[in-house]
């Protein structure tokens, strides 16, 4: 066998590879992420559900617990982005990755966090609001956060496109019935993430 | 040696002899897309010469592009396409072989 003219030879050819296609990974966060960040938010929105009660004291009701709930959802938000995050930092540690923040990086995330920004933003007005508005709020934030992970799925993972659209879709129910607004913010943040994350899994595996 | 061993070379493909080309199908092979100026400087070489390779990939049927523009900015991103994922592994399964010999 010759050697090849220009190229490599087959040993150092497969080191290359291996070399390139783990440096080129963009295991900015890793695959449990969302899988994570659901369990977060099914935790969160439970515990919200125990505070306002199942007496059905909806939102909107003089004696709605809104600070406590406040304090919930402020650690839900918190933790959501912090276990994924941190997970994924030791996660490729122990793989040898660096964690680059690329261009393409960069981009997700303003891609990201722009709408999520603005939505959250319009969340803290509705929550600071002295009439009852607190019920459009998990309306709000599905809607917004659906267009971000919609908007997402073009720029950097075709996969997400379904529940970016089911996150929408949740949302827009969410307005219409609003008495059910936890509720399907739970299966929104909760259970859409869960289920994606469960198919991201496999399909790593696969 | 494997001059007179076919089945030796099984999958071994010409095209990926070259180190740029090699380096492209590695890249794309773990990543859903890469954009053009990401490749270029996680492989380090020129644009001109980047392009011809590229090209060569692309009219094999290896890889596809999308072109768009992101802001006023425009980006093309490649992606690896089925026959090219099938072709590289070929070609991973066939260097492996020839270092076992």
């Amino acid at each position: 066998m010759k050697e090849n003219e220009e190229g490599i030879a087959p040993g150092q050819a497969l080191e290359e590879i291996r070399d390139l296609m783990n440096r080129s990974t963009r295991t900015y966060l890793c695959r449990w992420s969302p899988l994570l960040c659901g369990l977060v938010a099914l935790a969160g929105g439970l515990v919200a559900r125990g505070l306002i009660g199942s007496a059905g004291a909806h939102a909107g009701d003089s004696g709605f617990p809104i600070a406590p709930v406040f304090i919930v959802a402020v650690i839900t938000l918190v933790l959501g982005i912090l276990v994924p995050f941190v997970f994924s930092l030791i996660r490729a540690g122990k793989k040898g990755i660096a964690l680059s923040f690329n261009a393409n990086n960069r981009r997700m995330f303003v891609t990201l966090f722009l709408p999520v920004f603005i939505g959250g933003m319009m969340s803290i007005a509705m929550c600071s609001a002295k009439t009852g508005m607190y019920e459009w709020i998990p309306a709000v934030m599905l809607c917004f956060y659906g267009l971000a992970v919609s908007n997402l799925s073009k720029c950097s993972e075709p996969s997400l496109e379904w529940p970016g659209l089911f996150l929408i879709l949740i949302g827009l129910t969410a307005c219409f019935l609003r008495r059910y607004a936890l509720e399907l913010w739970i299966l929104g943040f909760g259970a859409v993430h869960v289920v994606y994350g469960v198919c991201l899994i496999f399909k790593g595996r696969g | 040696m494997a001059e007179g061993n076919p089945i030796l070379l099984d999958g071994y493909d010409k095209l990926f002899e070259n180190r740029v080309r090699l380096g492209v199908m590695s890249v794309l092979a773990a990543n859903d897309s890469y954009d053009f100026v990401s490749l270029r400087q996680m492989l380090g070489v020129t644009d001109g010469n980047l392009t011809t390779h590229l090209k060569a990939l692309e009219t094999a049927g290896f890889i596809s592009s999308i072109k768009q523009f992101i802001g006023r900015k425009p980006n093309t991103s490649y992606s690896i396409t089925e026959q090219g994922r099938s072709a590289f592994a070929a070609h991973i399964g066939a260097l492996s072989k020839l270092l076992k010999v």
